[in-house]
């Protein structure tokens, strides 16, 4: 039989695609960011027109879960139906071609090791093991029905862009500070200072920027690469749980591997190239819901033993197995699991809101401007870090446990780190499940009739403010404070007071005008009391709250 | 921020050395002299006197103000010579729109830069260490735009081109100043008239503070030193000063269009104290009050009387 000229092997063809999309990928991921000033310089600047939710948007994991969870119909993630087309006719060919989560671990599977050790664990026979993925799948879905959101946590695209964001972005920072810092010493500064004007808000964060918690998140993306050292696409083959969900929509995909066990001498490189374990080996079933169409069986095998074809014939249990072993049981226990633990992941803010009782969440949950309300926002943030990226000013973090488990890894505005700047919308702009609905500067600045849109409340800490505390002059947090419909949400009112040495001095001393406070933090920012500001930003007063204030609508 | 930089103690010598001295050889070290002290950066390398001290241009539109203030003071060759490195420093520091007068007008800066080109200079650096995120300020301020086709070099700050400087000041001994400034062959300050509630207005000595490093926040427990100090050290060649609009409250980043008022002037000078004493007129403020004004002259970085200087004003 005559083979097709290289370039257009399947293989090739699939490797193509993959590089395409992660390419892609990548683009997307750095043009979550302030938009280049550009030719124009015009005000459309502020804008981000790249489609930066593109892979959110065909993800139908996420477009199932928020469309159960927030009980309302989002018609941009309708682009996920694409995906499930291509599942239920081509298999799960988006893992294997698309999936840039996918191509990663891929490529931290390849090598001759990985190739050896596939064959000598018996890591190419399925295992019932591998199932984990359905109950990963189960058990949020059911936590969706109870108006939880939490499949970010492994959702490929959301744990690979909230990992990028976190953990890589800010370290293809540190890295340029690295390269620079020996260029500056060697003496080549100018092309140290190119380096830094080209690189900086491109692909490096445009200043230096760290996040809360990257430890943890960086080590569990670094966890699971390593994962593929231990057996090839363990993400995609144990884990994944949108892998899952295109595996049962491809139960019936007309697309088969077609076996011709008369050509077959065992030589078993099918087995050892295979990506997702699915036994191509004429001999034993093809578990088709494992197969990520890599082509990688048909294209080493030297005897042709292997041809993807389209049958719509039945086929028979010995020869295609797909969702091998998947006991109803196992599924319902884990949908079982998921309302079961909705509750617990539900302890803080969500229940507060719904019952109406007084919030309890704490106050540093700090939520981005537009952010919805608690329980509302945690049914629809999928905790991608698309938000954390963008930010400009390194103020969205990822929360911990502060409103309970809930939280996790949802943004939260840390106005130490970075505050809030008066006049952006970005955040709102990448948010892909609009949990961040998208501002205007009217929404934002409260002009032409709208309310601003208000995170928190500053108070003064009277026991550090240098005026207040140690009679020395600082007017920094009226300084910075935006104004707000027409005042400055921090004033000054002169006072005469004893110095600790007993002279009297004039001071100005900062107190909060609520009404004009929009939370934004920049007061708490640019403190000079560097360690702990004498004045801090607490949620309280937020507009996305009924309860969450100090007085009764209409009595700040 | 670069350890090297920062832990090097780079004495004003140093630099001259190191950096300066193809710059300074051409160019006559008479200015230096002639401006008290000697302290200062070597930014002020001026060409001779010109034949006023300050210039005020009233009633017009940006671009006009500049020329006609520019032509009052002899032609911006008398300051900027063939082949010089200028530094032209706006204010663009905050997130907001020309009509809300936070930060200098852009077009005032392109009508500079453009003079600036014109009288030869080889580059020009035009960069504001801001107090909002940076890019947006450029953006919003709508400098980017206004010269973006000039072939000016519009640049964010880089940390790592803060160098530690010994300023000789009363107050700040050392503090990180842009590399920029230090190597630039004249430095042209360009702020906004701004109220401001610690230094009481923001004129060119407060604009200064965007070509520094550090921990700005903490000038405000002594405002007035550390502006002197500040302005003692890098001095620039000429002042410009951009009151086409005044912020007038709400300083120094406002945000409301009420708190800026349209007051359509332009002063220029060599002399930094002598403009700053002319923006106290447009606030109805007197001089004296000012303590960074008043510290400046006593230190004779400048002249704060008015009535001895040679003032002229162009009514259009």
């Amino acid at each position: 039989m005559k083979r097709a000229p290289r370039i257009f092997r399947l293989v090739n063809l699939r490797r193509l695609s993959q590089a395409v999309c992660f390419m892609l990928f990548l683009y997307l991921f750095f043009r979550m960011e302030f938009p280049p000033l550009g030719p124009s310089g015009e005000m459309e600047a502020f804008r981000i027109l790249a489609p930066v939710g593109l892979f959110f948007y065909l993800d139908p994991l996420l477009a199932v879960t928020t469309w159960i969870a927030s009980r309302e119909f989002l018609p941009v993630l309708l682009w996920s139906l694409a995906t499930i087309l291509s599942a239920i006719l081509l298999n799960r060919a988006f893992c294997g071609w698309l999936c840039p989560f996918g191509t990663l671990q891929q490529l931290f599977s390849a090598g001759k090791t990985a190739r050896r050790r596939a064959l000598r664990s018996g890591r190419w026979r399925w295992s019932p093991k591998r199932n984990l993925k359905y109950l990963i799948l189960a058990f949020f879905v059911a936590g969706s029905v109870l108006g939880l959101q939490q499949v970010g946590w492994f959702d490929p695209f959301s744990f690979l862009t909230r990992s990028m964001a976190v953990w890589v972005h800010p370290s293809l920072g540190l890295g340029l500070d690295g390269v620079v810092r020996v260029l500056d010493w060697i003496g080549w500064t100018a092309l140290a200072d190119a380096l830094i004007a080209g690189l900086r808000g491109v692909v490096v964060p445009f200043d230096s920027r760290f996040f809360l918690h990257a430890l943890l998140i960086g080590a569990t993306f670094g966890a699971v690469l390593a994962l593929n050292r231990f057996e090839t696409r363990f993400w995609c083959r144990y884990l994944c749980p949108l892998g899952a969900w295109l595996g049962l929509c491809a139960a019936r995909a007309p697309l088969v591997l077609r076996k011709h066990e008369d050509r077959c001498t065992k030589c078993r490189l099918c087995l050892q190239s295979c990506q997702g374990g699915d036994q191509p080996i004429p001999g034993e079933p093809w578990i088709s819901s494992e197969c990520h169409l890599c082509a990688n069986c048909v294209d080493t095998c030297p005897e042709n033993a292997l041809e993807f074809a389209f049958s719509l014939a039945r086929p028979k249990a010995a020869e295609r197995r797909p969702l091998a072993d998947l006991s109803r049981r196992a599924v319902l226990g884990a949908a079982v699991g998921g309302f079961v633990l909705a509750p617990l992941q539900a302890i803080g803010a969500e229940n507060a809101e719904r019952d109406r009782k007084v919030f309890k969440a704490s106050d540093k949950l700090i939520r981005p401007p537009g952010a919805r309300a608690e329980s509302d926002f945690l049914s629809r943030c999928v905790r991608c870090g698309a938000c954390m990226k963008v930010c400009p000013t390194n103020a969205l973090h990822p929360a911990a446990f502060e409103g309970g488990l809930g939280t996790l890894w949802t943004p939260i505005v840390v106005p130490k780190i970075g505050y809030c700047d008066d006049r952006c919308t970005l955040c709102g702009q990448v948010c892909p499940t609009e949990a961040i609905r998208e501002t205007t500067l009217d929404d934002r600045l409260g002009r032409n009739g709208r309310e601003p849109v208000r995170l928190g409340l500053a108070y003064v800490d009277r026991n550090r403010c240098l005026p207040w505390a140690m009679a020395k002059p600082c007017i920094v947090c009226e300084e910075v404070c935006p104004t707000i419909q027409g005042q400055k949400a921090i004033k000054l009112v002169q006072d005469r007071v004893q110095a600790p040495d007993g002279r009297w001095v004039d001071v100005q001393k900062p107190v909060i005008d609520a009404a004009f406070c929009i939370g934004c933090g920049i007061c708490e920012n640019k403190c000079p009391i560097a360690d702990r500001a004498a004045i801090l930003v607490t949620c309280v007063g937020e507009s996305r709250s009924a309860a969450n204030q100090i007085s009764l609508p209409g009595g700040r | 921020m670069s350890d090297r930089l920062l832990t090097t103690q780079w004495t004003r010598r140093e630099v001259l050395e190191d950096l300066l001295v193809p710059a300074a050889a051409g160019v006559a070290l008479a200015g230096l002299a002639g401006c008290g002290g000697g302290r200062e950066l070597s930014a002020d390398k001026r060409v001779g006197a010109p034949p006023l001290d300050l210039v005020v241009v009233r009633n017009g539109e940006p671009e006009v103000l500049v020329r006609q203030a520019m032509e009052a003071m002899g032609g911006m060759q008398r300051f900027v010579a063939r082949g010089d490195r200028v530094v032209l420093k706006p204010n663009i520091g905050f997130n907001r729109v020309p009509e809300q007068g936070a930060n200098t007008n852009p077009e005032v800066v392109r009508a500079l830069a453009v003079e600036i080109l014109n009288a030869g200079a080889r580059t020009v650096k035009i960069f504001d260490h801001s107090l909002y995120e940076a890019r947006h300020c450029y953006a919003r301020s709508g400098i980017a735009k206004a010269v973006q086709d000039l072939g000016v070099e519009l640049e964010f700050v880089d940390e790592r081109k803060f160098v530690d400087m010994e300023l000789g000041g009363e107050w700040l001994k050392r503090w990180p100043i842009y590399r920029e400034v230090l190597e630039a062959d004249k430095v042209i300050n360009v702020p906004i008239a701004k109220q401001h509630s610690a230094s009481r207005l923001s004129l060119g000595f407060k604009n200064l503070m965007g070509v520094i490093g550090g921990r700005r926040e903490a000038f405000h427990q002594n405002i007035h030193q550390a502006l002197a100090d500040l302005g003692g050290f890098v001095r620039p060649t000429l002042t410009i000063l951009d009151a086409y609009r005044i912020l007038v409250r709400n300083g120094p980043q406002g945000g409301s269009l009420s708190d800026a008022v349209l007051t359509r002037t332009l002063a220029a000078g060599v002399d930094m104290v002598a403009v700053d004493t002319f923006g106290c007129t447009l606030f109805d403020i007197e001089p004296a009050q000012m303590g960074f004004i008043v510290e400046a002259s006593r230190r004779g970085i400048g002249r704060m009387d008015l009535a001895g200087l040679k003032t002229r004003t162009v009514e259009l």
